[in-house]
């Protein structure tokens, strides 16, 4: 039961990082990333290449130290969100949608496809895991883990905070609230956009990162589009704009979905397992239109915006 | 019909694009048939607004609107033209996509039955729209898609026509050619009313005018007094896009 | 050089599916301004639900070089009249109380994800994963050039499909309902100026986009299968297709649809097919580059 609620946890706190760096996109930033998995897969595969010990059928499996493999996936991400930013930012809302649904769609083809450099539908193993060779036991290596992942969401959180209060972070919710504000400031309006953009990536890419280096492998399998779904459901569920609405929603949201997975490998025969699955999903789908009806501010989002022009 | 009542009162309007913050802060207005008003003022003053707030298209807080004696205050945007008032917006006032017949089609598209003697009207009315009227409108030009916008709104016969801005952007032979039409269309029984910038031309050919600034009335009275005023005229008749 | 032919025909094949789900997107995206991620899903239940009328009445003996008699068509036809209900359904339920409100666009394509997948769920509740199919006759495939094979099914199909966008552009450009959508989609506040009424036609709307999807998930399912799938495969070409062509227009749509179809399918001569996926989206980032309005649309 323990062994269960650390990993649990574990995993709770990595999609938080998720659901954080999609807040900074849109509770922040007003970006609509329907490719959450996307970037997220590009840090995992990343660090994957880059640390999973070599062997002759893959291009990559460089075998590098895990922390090399983190920042790998970080500055690969980073790079990949800046191109994606380059071209989609300016559009508008839905279209931005679309455009980022098609970036993680594209994502997930080439990690099923390339085979050589991602090990194809079997995915990659041995990957770098920090400080795996101290730990004799899964239980021990996952408690360490958690402390690790501890650690990681205060700092991230924390700096997401000053970043927000600082005079960038100012700028960015101003040019959220008053889109009139945005027009004057032009050009410097897209490029604080792309740089919330990138940044907000980054730390997907990081998640990533972190996610593989817990289980230990990288399969395709694991970044479809229900995982963007599910981040989304975190952040709205939660409240977005507020950062403890994020983390919180992570929380509530993983518990329900793993909650009502339990319940229906209990109540469901294995035989209808497809079917089990079936109804997990359409929970998941009516309580997030639920919540979009009924309570669209979440669980502690913040008050509607209003713009800044009300005071004068 | 009630005789005696004027036929536009706008009274005490309170209007704005985001409920809660009114653009405009309680203005009256009137307009008779057969005569020509022109809202004239600076640049955020609230005019287009005023326009707007009668048509149904931004919200409304506060005051009336009685076209001949009836209350239309409240009417959502779609059935405004039922109660006869054509409206023409200063952009986006012609459907690009749509061919000029098109576009006087669906300008009638409160009309049940026959539309061919409206048609036939718009075109006597309208020549050079008769000669394009298989065409879209993307194609034609500034003069001549004013004249579609107009010719647009007319297709229900209305008893007020609103136009915001008609003259923004025509060369001078073409905003003379406006003004005559709309010069026509008052001596036929309509009443007039419009926002202009060119302030000038517009009382020139107008029967009274009211300068509104910061959503308010300033100044009210016939055309020629207002051109005639010297305040009026320091502070805004300089003025021009 | 066959090989060529092969792609050109099974790119107008895919072509033909494509451009009649685009249709309704296009629609969707210029007169209820949001991405309906919850479109694709459409296809899918009106292929299930032609599905539940030929588990009645059969798909019909084959008729002529068909696999499938008329009780098929029939079948597509109430398929598309209950799809087309079921759209303006989701819409009353959960898009028009969000736009009531006035909800932001994006509050709605999320929305759209949810039904998305509470829709294609539903079906793999009621039918599980497995391919089902209409019928199980073979069919021989008829060789129009040499080394170009396509299925007398298919042909038909192509046909009803264009059959279907040329009735819509009638519609739309001769009767008065009709122009009354496109000046919807063109824009909403002029429409409303001339006395449309913004829900009438989006019921409209919904019905028709329903109707289309319906034809198109049995054309999907009738080449060659039908899965719970077959809606969220296509939902990336569909918007591709939709906003290549330039949303609110019908040829763009259909233009669109064809050229997502045939650049998917001249792919394959080059890149394998793993990355078939991929290609709406980069066709979908080409046009957003060169020229975002589209082939057929204005630039705002």
């Amino acid at each position: 039961m323990l062994a269960y609620l650390v990993f649990f946890a574990c995993i709770v706190l990595i999609l938080g990082i998720l659901t954080l760096a999609l807040n900074l996109q849109w509770g922040f930033t007003g970006l609509f990333n329907a490719g959450v998995v996307g970037f997220y897969a590009i840090g995992a595969y990343t660090h994957a290449i880059v640390t999973a010990a070599p062997q002759p059928q893959y291009v990559g499996n460089l075998g590098l130290p895990w922390l090399v493999g983190v920042l790998a996936a970080m500055a690969a991400t980073a790079l990949a969100s800046w191109l994606v930013g380059l071209v989609t930012i300016r559009l508008r809302g839905d279209y931005l949608a679309i455009a980022t649904f098609g970036v993680a769609v594209s994502i997930q083809l080439v990690a099923l496809n390339w085979e050589p450099l991602t090990g194809g539908p079997q995915g990659l193993t041995r990957i770098g895991r920090p400080l795996a060779r101290l730990f004799e036991t899964p239980f021990g290596f996952n408690l360490w883990f958690l402390g690790l992942m501890i650690v990681l969401m205060a700092t991230i959180y924390w700096a997401l905070d000053r970043v927000l209060m600082s005079p960038w972070g100012r700028v960015l919710k101003a040019i959220r609230e008053d889109e009139t504000a945005a027009v004057a400031l032009g050009k410097s309006a897209r490029r604080f956009r792309l740089e919330a953009f990138v940044l907000g990536s980054t730390l997907m890419g990081l998640a990533g990162a972190l996610y593989v280096s817990f289980i230990g492998f990288v399969s395709p399998y694991d970044f479809l589009p229900i995982v963007t779904f599910q981040v989304w459901a975190m952040l709205i569920v939660g409240g977005s704009g507020n950062n403890r609405g994020a983390v919180l929603g992570a929380l509530v949201v993983w518990a329900i979905w793993a909650g009502s997975g339990v319940l229906v490998t209990k109540l469901v025969p294995p035989s209808h397992a497809a079917q089990g699955a079936a109804i997990q999903v359409i929970l998941i789908g009516l309580l997030l239109m639920l919540v979009l009806l009924f309570r669209p501010r979440g669980l502690i989002g913040e008050a509607a915006v209003v713009s800044r022009h009300v005071n004068d | 019909m009630s005789e005696g009542t004027i036929h536009l009162q706008v009274s005490d309007l309170v209007a704005g694009y985001v409920r809660g913050l009114p653009v405009v802060h309680g203005v009256s207005v009137e307009v008779d048939r057969r005569e020509i008003v022109t809202l004239i003022g600076p640049n955020g003053a609230g005019k287009s607004t005023v326009l707007k707030a009668i048509a149904g298209l931004v919200s409304r807080e506060g005051g009336h609107v009685r076209l001949d004696g009836r209350d239309v205050t409240a009417l959502p945007a779609h059935e405004v033209v039922s109660s006869g008032i054509g409206f023409v917006p200063q952009t986006g006032n012609v459907f690009t996509t749509l061919t000029v017949h098109e576009n006087l089609t669906v300008g009638a598209h409160v009309i049940r039955g026959a539309l061919n003697e409206r048609l036939e009207r718009a075109y006597a009315l309208f020549a050079p729209l008769a000669a394009r009227r298989a065409l879209r409108a993307r194609t034609l030009s500034g003069g001549e898609r004013q004249m579609l916008a107009i010719a647009r709104a007319l297709m229900t016969d209305p008893t007020l026509l609103m136009l915001d801005e008609p003259t923004a952007g025509l060369a001078p032979r073409v905003v003379e050619e406006v003004f005559r039409q709309l010069r026509g269309l008052a001596e036929s029984g309509i009443a007039v009313l419009m926002v202009e910038q060119n302030a000038k031309a517009a009382l020139r050919v107008s029967d009274r005018g009211y300068v509104l600034t910061e959503g308010k009335n300033r100044f009210a009275g016939p055309a020629r007094a207002l051109l005639d005023e010297p305040r009026v005229a320091e502070a805004f008749l300089g003025t021009r896009r | 050089m066959s090989q060529l032919g092969q792609a050109l025909a099974d790119g107008i094949l895919t072509g033909a599916v494509v451009a009649l789900g685009a249709i309704g997107v296009t629609f969707t995206l210029s007169i209820m301004r949001f991405a309906n991620f919850a479109h694709s899903e459409l296809l899918t239940w009106g292929a299930y639900i032609a599905l539940v009328v030929v588990a009645f009445a059969g798909p019909g003996a084959p008729t002529g070089p068909l696999s499938f008699g008329w009780q098929l068509v029939a079948a597509a036809l109430i398929a598309a009249v209950l799809t087309g209900l079921a759209a303006w359904a989701v819409d009353t339920l959960v898009f028009r109380r969000l736009r009531r409100r006035g909800a932001h666009p994006l509050t709605m394509v999320f929305a759209a994800f949810g039904a998305a997948l509470v829709m294609r769920h539903l079906v793999v509740l009621v039918w599980g994963h497995e391919s089902r199919y209409y019928t199980r006759e073979l069919q021989m495939a008829a060789e129009l050039l040499p080394g170009v094979r396509v299925l007398p099914d298919q042909i038909f199909i192509v046909g009803l499909a264009l059959a279907a966008m040329i009735g819509l552009h009638v519609f739309l450009t001769r009767s008065r309902t009709g122009m009354a959508m496109r000046a919807m989609a063109e824009s909403p506040a002029l429409a409303q100026v001339c006395g449309i009424e913004v829900e009438g036609v989006v019921r409209l709307t919904w019905i028709i986009s329903g109707a289309l999807a319906a034809f198109a998930g049995v054309f999907i399912g009738l080449t060659p299968q039908i899965h719970p799938e077959i809606g969220f495969n296509v939902l990336l070409s569909l918007f591709a297709a939709a906003i290549l062509g330039g949303t609110g227009s019908l040829p763009g749509a259909v233009a669109g649809g064809f050229l997502v179809g045939l650049a998917e399918n001249l792919s394959l001569l080059v890149i394998s097919p793993g990355y078939k996926g991929a290609m709406p989206f980069l066709l979908l980032l080409l046009i957003l580059i060169v020229r975002p309005q589209g082939i057929f649309g204005e630039r705002s």
